[in-house]
């Protein structure tokens, strides 16, 4: 045992005097080692901070720790965007009590929250509808001075579309239709229309509406990407979840709740949001006015952007900013209207940016439409059902929310909340009662079922036809539930909308797309789902379970595609590393030839030569390593403490968020330790076994 | 001459001598140089991909298009008079291929079961015949479970009125086949529903990702969809003899065309949809025209390329960082093992240089040998992947490459670089070693072997 531990000591003795004596190899060697697992502490743990800050955005808005879904569809579910611009057919659960019913007695189950997503369009109106919205409401209050004010300014718009409708005339084919519409603007303009308009109030303002209004039909349609979902439990099951403005659907009533990124993204004054944008190039992406020209080119192109302003501005607004203006630029040419007036405030450079965008938050966006759709309004969205129609309906917009913690992730926004009722309305789900009746119908005319093709048709006609003029008073676009019904009882209807209401079992019993299942212990994410995919075989419903990664889509999967990138390259960098290092210790092997020769001679049996030569690297990769590692952590650590900015839009996406903050997860340290264990072993190999096999009578020859 | 010729074949020797060393330093160079070889074939191969299918989809070298506004709020991208504008750019554009004008338009395609959105091209394939060519067509199999090998169709059918080639994956979607019939639906400029019902006249092999949201009809096709006159155009594709000069084309295009008196949107490097928000709150009614050359319009994909070159420029100059310090620890090595050499030869007469070069000559050989021999070997890997066609099985991958299949795209040029690379990183690395060498002095140097 003694004897043992004398020759280790030995060993370890000549070992170290060798590696301080061979400086420069064992410095070639140790810089590689340190080198190679410094970068692989830093990729690792860079990679799994983003791996895990995109698990926190997509589990924790919206995927939950595992998603089911159907076996049936013909897509698989990609919740964050797939690869076609089609809605995805993902297939149905018919039943999602039954679902619920066997999913959550699991254990480590906390819930189970329906789900499906539809994409709705929402038109916010435009200039002509809420003239004639303000006309409707003076008419009702008898208010003749208002509705004599209000047929200066549609006559006013009138006459501005028929210059409009011109220049129509270049571009289309068909100038009988365009003759119509002239007619219509004309017509509108005549004193005659307005002569007798009280007394023929009501049909009027239905010509008008159905006439006048769809000719500016430029209006302002937005696109929501609408989740379906029980409200009170998505809000229960998603912890982050929290309401910005307004407040959260109340229980039992129906309505939507916007996310924050898409209100501000997509529903926000162009003019605002292209200054938000201008703002978070400079302070987050780190670009400069003075010499960016991709922002300079930005900037003047906001600048041309003043008519979004001006057409929001009634007469006394007009005056009050063109005096604003006038003094805060402090101009001195009286010839400058307030067009020119507001371009020049909106073309900012780096000098004067911040001032002006304080400026025009407080000053300016007081006067004008902030949001399309502002919190506590009632839109009319509309949706294509799966079976081609075209469903439309009121909604009333309750609040905004956002996932706390993530609140600038532009991917935690992508969806809307709805309730479960009014997304099968949208998705065009029956009820059983309305399915009921339709198969009465059915039978009774002996109509075939309708495909989505005929439907197409139905709804559009089969060929390259325009539709035809429907009847007077009939809606040419015919979507809108309540062309036909009385026009106060429409304005009723609006009003009403966010008071509908639904009982909790409507929303469980029924069709739901996904479900998301929510965990307790996130860490046992594997075995949950074996344990629900057991429940469901048993039952024999034709449903799969996927984890949050595969229920993303594309985004789950390019953190994938960047680890397999990431492994390649420390693979690679290793190999070359390996072949380097041995290469440098044969030649140091060969320059021991006869120090080698020498400890043979005088009795040094083989194996302490290896054992030498293996405590050498070992030692060697310890030091290094550990040197490696730690630099490595320090600056993962230091990235963790300062926050890595993502500078453009793909690698913000990538962060899920503006910026990265890392940490060290000490299994990648344990890792490049193991593996740089290995390469060491590895690149000594050869020379060591050179090394043995070193006669005794080589060291005898010596210096020939 | 002489003299080079005598440094030259010494320092073969000295390389054969060493043989053990050179091997391992050769290995590891001869590593290198094919993974760099490789890796700019993969980036060349998804740079050509992105040119393939954007050039055959999307866009011209250079675009003649444009913004037509009937209201001050409207954008439509639209060129009136497109047979007026293809004169003037025809006459006009040095180096000049050919030109041709296509409709532009996004519509809901819709078979009897299912459904997608898509841009239609709108083109006239007698003026078109090289979209025939690159076109190719796939077989039923492709499409179709169970279907044969058999292509069905012809691309230059596009010629019949009502007819639309469509690709593979929007066939498989649309469950259609050739013959079978599609109905376009879309929005006339003053917002009404319209459709249209075509004929499937050919099913298209993938090209990357865009052609999932692209097809092509006769010019007809959009122009009755959208209610438009005939003269009406999208854009105006130039395709250049030589592509890189797409940029200084579309300069000159652009002096040549505000002296015809057309007026111009300001230059913004981005494609033609993401300018609708900023021309509709413009304030101007009528026609622009809106010049962007290739890579302007797949401004969306360009960040593939950049990724993939910082990847691996990153990873080749660690890989070269690590083989410098290796080279320039086996030339030190060499140069002490053989300082009586060295000795022997200075006193001699070999003057410092010649040693130098010696030292130096060495290197190079290693260095020129070893990447010769990686690049060959990287163009053979290369040239068996792309004839095994292997297909990518990740949808983020083939998404991100733009293409279904691995190709990697190795010519002259990438091979010559590579070389030029390594042997001179070879002979950089070498240099200090070979000045320590040079500066020995005799005496010194044979007293050291004692």
């Amino acid at each position: 045992m003694g004897n043992l531990l004398v020759s280790l000591r030995i060993v370890f003795l000549i070992a170290m005097r060798n590696l301080t004596s061979h400086r420069v190899k064992s410095l070639i060697v140790g810089s590689i080692m340190a080198f190679g697992t410094m970068l692989m502490v830093v990729g690792t743990s860079l990679l799994d901070s983003v791996e895990e800050s995109m698990e926190k955005v997509v589990s924790s808005s919206l995927t939950g720790q595992l998603q089911i879904y159907s076996t049936q569809g013909r897509d698989e579910l990609s919740l964050f965007g797939g690869l076609t611009a089609s809605r995805p057919d993902i297939g149905e659960i018919e039943d999602f009590s039954k679902l619920k019913q066997l999913v959550e007695p699991i254990e480590n189950v906390e819930a189970i929250v329906p789900m499906g997503v539809t994409i709705a369009t929402g038109a916010g109106g435009n200039d002509i509808d809420s003239t004639l919205a303000d006309l409707r409401r003076a008419v009702d209050a008898n208010n003749s001075v208002e509705v004599k004010k209000l047929e200066g300014q549609i006559v006013q718009l009138a006459s501005l579309l028929e210059d409009e409708y011109e220049y129509r005339a270049k571009i289309a084919a068909d100038t009988e239709k365009l003759e119509q519409d002239l007619e219509v603007l004309q017509r509108v303009q005549e004193s005659d229309f307005w002569e007798d308009f009280d007394l023929n109030a009501n049909a009027r303002l239905m010509y008008l509406d159905t006439k006048l209004a769809p000719l500016a039909a430029d209006g302002k349609l937005f696109f929501l990407r609408l989740l379906g979902t029980d409200p009170q439990l998505f809000k229960k099951s998603f912890d982050r979840f929290e309401i910005d403005k307004g407040q959260m659907i109340p229980p039992g009533k129906r309505g939507v709740l916007l996310s924050r990124r898409a209100h501000e993204r997509f529903l926000k004054h162009r003019v605002a949001r292209q200054l938000d944008r201008v703002k978070r190039e400079i302070e987050v992406e780190g670009r400069s006015l003075e010499d960016d020209e991709l922002l300079q080119g930005r900037v003047r192109r906001l600048s041309r952007q003043y008519r979004r302003i001006l057409f929001q501005l009634d007469v006394a607004e007009t005056a009050r900013l063109d005096k604003m203006l006038r003094d805060y630029l402090s101009e001195d040419t009286p010839e400058d209207d307030l067009a020119k007036l507001v371009e020049k405030f909106l073309l900012v450079d780096s000098n004067n940016f911040d001032e002006r965008y304080n400026y025009f938050y407080e000053n300016i966006a007081p006067m004008i439409e902030l949001y399309r759709v502002n919190v506590g309004e009632t839109v009319t969205i509309q949706a294509f059902t799966r079976r081609g129609y075209l469903k439309g309906m009121n909604v009333k917009i309750w609040g905004t929310f956002q996932f706390k913690g993530i609140e600038d992730s532009d991917l935690a926004g992508v969806v809307n909340l709805t309730d479960m009722v009014t997304f099968r309305e949208l998705y065009g789900k029956m009820t059983d009662a309305q399915q009921a009746e339709l198969e009465e119908l059915r039978e009774e005319v002996g109509a075939d079922v309708v495909t989505r093709d005929e439907a197409e048709d139905a709804l559009f006609g089969g060929d390259a036809e325009l539709m035809e003029e429907g009847q007077p008073g009939e809606l040419t676009e015919g979507f809108d539930e309540f062309a036909e019904v009385d026009v106060l009882e429409r304005d009723e209807r609006l009003a009403r909308a966010g008071e509908l209401t639904y009982e909790q079992e409507e929303i469980d019993s029924g069709l739901a797309l996904n479900a998301a299942v929510i965990l307790k212990d996130r860490d046992r994410i594997k075995e949950t789902r074996s344990a629900i995919e057991a429940a469901i075989a048993r039952e024999g419903l034709k449903l799969r379970v996927v984890n949050w990664q595969e229920a993303a889509g594309i985004v789950g999967q390019l953190i994938t595609v960047i680890r397999l990138v990431l492994y390649a390259a420390i693979f690679i960098i290793f190999l070359v590393a390996l072949v380097i290092i041995n290469n440098s210790m044969v030649m140091a092997t060969m320059e021991r030839v006869s120090e080698i020769g020498t400890m043979r001679a005088i009795g040094a049996p083989r194996g302490f030569i290896l054992v030498l030569f293996m405590l050498e690297t070992l030692a060697l990769g310890l030091i290094a390593g550990t040197l490696g590692g730690l630099s490595g952590a320090l600056m993962i650590e230091a990235a963790g403490f300062y926050g890595i900015p993502a500078y453009n839009e793909i690698v913000r996406f990538i962060f899920a968020g503006p910026y990265l903050y890392p940490h060290v997860t000490w299994g990648n340290v344990l890792l490049a330790a193991v593996v740089i264990f290995v390469v060491s072993v590895i690149a000594t190999l050869y020379p060591a076994i050179v090394a043995t096999r070193i006669q005794p009578v080589v060291a005898m020859r010596g210096r020939e | 001459m002489a003299t080079l010729r005598m440094i030259l074949l010494i320092a073969m020797r000295n390389l054969v001598q060493a043989r053990v060393r050179t091997l391992f330093l050769g290995t590891a160079l001869t590593l290198v140089t094919m993974l760099l070889v490789i890796l700019m074939g993969l980036s060349q191969g998804i740079s050509d991909n992105i040119v393939r299918s954007a050039t055959t989809l999307s866009t011209g070298h250079v675009n003649v298009a444009g913004f037509f506004k009937a209201t001050s709020t409207d954008s439509a991208p639209l060129i009136t008079d497109a047979s007026r504008l293809k004169k003037i750019v025809r006459e006009n554009t040095e180096g000049l291929d050919y030109v041709v004008d296509r409709n532009r338009g996004w519509a809901r395609i819709i078979s009897p079961t299912g459904a997608l959105a898509s841009l239609i091209l709108g083109v006239d394939i007698e003026e078109e015949e090289r979209l025939v060519d690159v076109l190719q067509l796939a077989p039923q199999s492709d499409y179709k479970e169970g279907g044969s090998q058999q292509i069905l169709g012809d691309a230059s059918r596009l010629a019949d009125p009502n007819t639309v080639v469509l690709f593979a994956t929007q066939a498989e979607r649309l469950e259609v086949d050739v013959g079978d019939k599609l109905t376009l639906r879309s929005q006339t400029r003053d917002g009404r529903a319209n459709t249209v019902d075509v004929t499937i006249v050919a099913v298209a092999r993938d090209i990357g990702i865009l052609s999932n949201f692209s097809m092509f009809v006769p010019k007809q096709v959009v122009l009755d969809l959208y209610q438009l006159k005939p003269d009406t155009s999208g854009a105006i594709q130039i395709y250049l003899d030589d592509i890189d000069r797409s940029r200084e084309v579309m300069e000159h295009l652009r002096l040549v065309l505000e002296k015809e008196g057309y007026e111009l949107m300001e230059y913004q490097p981005a494609p033609f949809f993401a300018k609708f928000g900023t021309t509709s709150g413009e304030d101007w009614i009528g026609q622009k025209i809106d010049l962007t050359v290739w890579s302007d319009e797949v401004e969306f994909l360009m960040w593939v390329l950049t990724a993939l070159d910082t990847v691996s420029y990153a990873l080749i100059a660690i890989l070269i960082a690590i083989i410098a310090v290796g080279v320039m620890n086996t030339m030190w090595i060499s140069v002490r093992k053989r300082t009586s050499e060295i000795g022997t030869l200075r006193a001699m007469g070999m003057t410092k240089s010649r040693v130098f070069l010696l030292f130096i000559s060495e290197a190079f050989l290693l260095g020129l040998f070893a990447s010769l021999l990686g690049a060959t070997l990287a163009t053979i890997i290369a040239l068996s992947i792309n004839a095994a066609e292997i297909t990518i099985p990740v949808d983020a991958v083939r998404a991100i490459l733009l293409s279904d299949k691995l190709v990697l795209a190795i010519g002259p040029e990438q091979f010559l670089i590579a070389i030029g690379m390594l042997t001179s990183f070879t002979v950089i690395s070498a240099m200090w070693p070979s000045i320590r060498a040079a500066r020995m002095q005799p005496v010194e140097a044979i007293q050291q072997t004692e």
